[in-house]
Parts: structure tokens; sequence; C-alpha cells
């Protein structure tokens, strides 16, 4: 499994938990993966909306100020599933190589 | 020293003109968006650190490009190589294949002209595009004036008012001058139409039109010695591809 394909992982599942929006996600994902820098996680975010994984929306849900927010699609749901069955199977494999 | 931060606006002006060079207008907008909403959603004095964010050349880069711009990629770059060659023309004593030349004429017009059409559909709401007629009508101004001075220097020659060894000086500088502005305007209608509006390559077509009608007069002095034949054969080569280079920028304006 790619680092891409983990970070993906991650923001679908952010999103799948709420809706968030844009520097929120790209500053948690940012501390979780220091070396990989948001303007990356903003490419993959885009090109996840042009595949209809994500959709933005222009709203004040935290009661601040009128920001685009992202929400998952039911296709986003479709990939989350099938990048989170990749990532268990290559976490198994991984410790039953005994890497730990 | 590398920087390791940069301020708000300058971070964004950097990303705005990168980003506008290969997106569309309309999605380099929405991205161009959606980097002022990061910025200012981020806390702080200001200063964006470029270690966490990416150097905005970067980040632009990695905003993944369309078919759109691989297409418009090799339009520019088949223009530029086209203009590059009719301008080694002027300044190359041996570049004599002229039909060769008349068939990248017709090309580069065309592609620009059809290109243009492409690049503009869909923007019917933006009607005005400042400075392109000032644009057109300096070049236009000046073409007149270049070929008034070159035709007013052959009549001379024919007449024998002017010295052999005055005349071919001043007027391959007057076409080359003239050529050289032709191809600078022609690449600033390029630049134009990527980063503000397709009908900039009105100018495209018009500076590249100069500078191949600079380049055949060129050729036709350098080709033949008497000049009632050079007349009658520029009357003949230069007026379809003038006539040709203006239907084109109609076009390309409409």
């Amino acid at each position: 499994m790619l680092k891409k394909d983990l970070i993906a992982l991650c923001l679908l599942h952010l999103l799948d938990q709420k809706d968030q929006y844009g520097y929120e996600l790209l500053h948690i994902l940012y501390e979780g993966f220091p070396d990989t820098q948001e303007s990356a996680i903003y490419a993959l975010l885009r090109e996840m909306c042009r595949n209809g994984l994500i959709q933005w929306y222009k709203g004040d849900v935290s009661g601040g100020p009128v920001r685009k927010y992202y929400r998952l699609t039911d296709t986003g749901r479709e990939k989350r599933q099938r990048l989170l069955e990749e990532w268990r199977r290559t976490r198994d494999t991984v410790l039953a190589l005994g890497v730990e | 020293m590398v920087k390791k931060t940069m301020d708000r606006q300058a971070y964004l002006r950097y990303f705005s003109k990168v980003i506008r060079w290969r997106l569309p207008p309309d999605e380099a907008a929405d991205v161009t968006a959606d980097y002022a909403e990061l910025l200012n959603a981020r806390p702080g004095d200001g200063q964006v650190p470029l270690k966490q964010l990416g150097h905005p050349f970067t980040a632009a880069l990695r905003i993944k490009s369309s078919k759109e711009y691989r297409c418009w990629m090799a339009v520019f770059s088949i223009l530029a190589l086209f203009s590059a060659y009719f301008l080694c023309g002027l300044f190359n004593r041996w570049w004599t294949l002229r039909a060769f030349n008349e068939v990248l004429f017709y090309l580069s017009v065309g592609l620009a002209a059809l290109w243009s059409r492409k690049s503009a559909r869909g923007r019917g709401e933006k009607r005005s595009c400042p400075g392109l007629p000032a644009a057109l009508l300096g070049l236009l101004g000046l073409g007149a004036v270049f070929t008034g001075v070159t035709a007013a220097l052959l009549h001379a020659f024919s007449l024998r008012l002017m010295p052999g060894e005055w005349y071919g000086p001043v007027i391959y500088s007057t076409l080359r001058i003239l050529g050289c502005v032709s191809f600078i305007a022609g690449w600033a209608g390029l630049v134009n139409c990527r980063m503000r509006d397709g009908r900039w390559l009105s100018l495209t077509v018009l500076g590249f039109t100069l500078l191949f009608l600079c380049l055949t007069t060129v050729w036709f002095l350098r080709s033949l010695n008497n000049i009632s034949i050079v007349q009658f054969w520029m009357g003949r080569h230069i007026v379809i591809p003038a006539m040709i280079g203006t239907m084109g920028v109609i076009w390309s304006l409409c």
C-alpha cells in the first residue's frame, strides 16, 4: 500500500466522521505525516473531489466564517472501505513477517 | 539562502501566476480561492511556513494538470518553434526554403486561430479584453510605418535615388526591427492567451503574419536582383499571406 493511499484512507476516514474544512483537514494530516507537505495533501483532496469521492459546499458549520467544507459521498465511502481492507491486509502481512 | 517563510499575499500572488498558466481560467480561479482560504485560516503573523505548505511553485505543480493543459503545451510549443524559426530566418542568410516557410506560416496561423476560439469558448460573459485593442492597433500602426519605409526605400532604389550601399543595410535593418517587434508581440499574445483570455491569440496571429512577411521580403530581396521581378513576386507572395493573417486575426477576435 502506497503512502498516498494511506493518506487518502486517513482523509476519507476523517470525513466519514464529520464534515471538515480545508485547513482543518490539511493541518490534522500534516501533524500525522509531517514529511508530506500540505500542498500535496490539498492536491489529493482536489483529485478526490474531481473523482467524486468527496463533495464540497460553502458553510459555517462551526459558527465561524463561511468556508468551503468537504463531505464524503457514497462512492467515497466505498473507496474508504476498499482502502481499509487493503490497509488491514498490509498490516497483517507486515505483522506476520515479524516486523514491529 | 533558502527562504523559510513567505508573506501570505506574496505567496498567493506567486501561486496564482503559476496556476493560471497550468489550468483553465475557471479552474485556476477556484484553486486560487481555495488557497486564499487556506492561508487566511492559518493562525500566525501572516507568514507562510514553506516547509509545511510547500513553495508556491511546487504547490501549483502538484495540482494535476488536465488534458487541456497538455494540448495547450503542444500548441504553445509548435507556435513557439515556428516563430523562432521565422526569426532565425531574418538573421540567417541561408534560410531559403520559402515553400517550407509558407507551409509553417499557414499551419501556425490556422492553429493559433483555432486554439483562440477553443480557449475563448464558454467565456461569453467577459466581453471586454483590456489591453488587446491597444496592442493590436499599436502593432498594426508600427507595421504600417515600417511597410511604408520599406516601400519608400524600394522605390528610391528603383529610381536610383539611393546608392546601393545604403539601401541594403537600411532595408534589412528595418525589416529585422519590425520582425523582432512582431516576434515579441506574438509571444506576448501567446502568454496573455493563457493567463488572461483566448482572444489574445489574435495578437499572436498578427505578430506572426508580420514576422513572416518580413522574412518573405528579405528572402526575395536576397534572391533576385531585378527590382521589377522582385515587386511582382512580392505582390503575389505577400498579399496572400497578409490576407490569410488578417482573416486569422478577425477569426480569433470573434
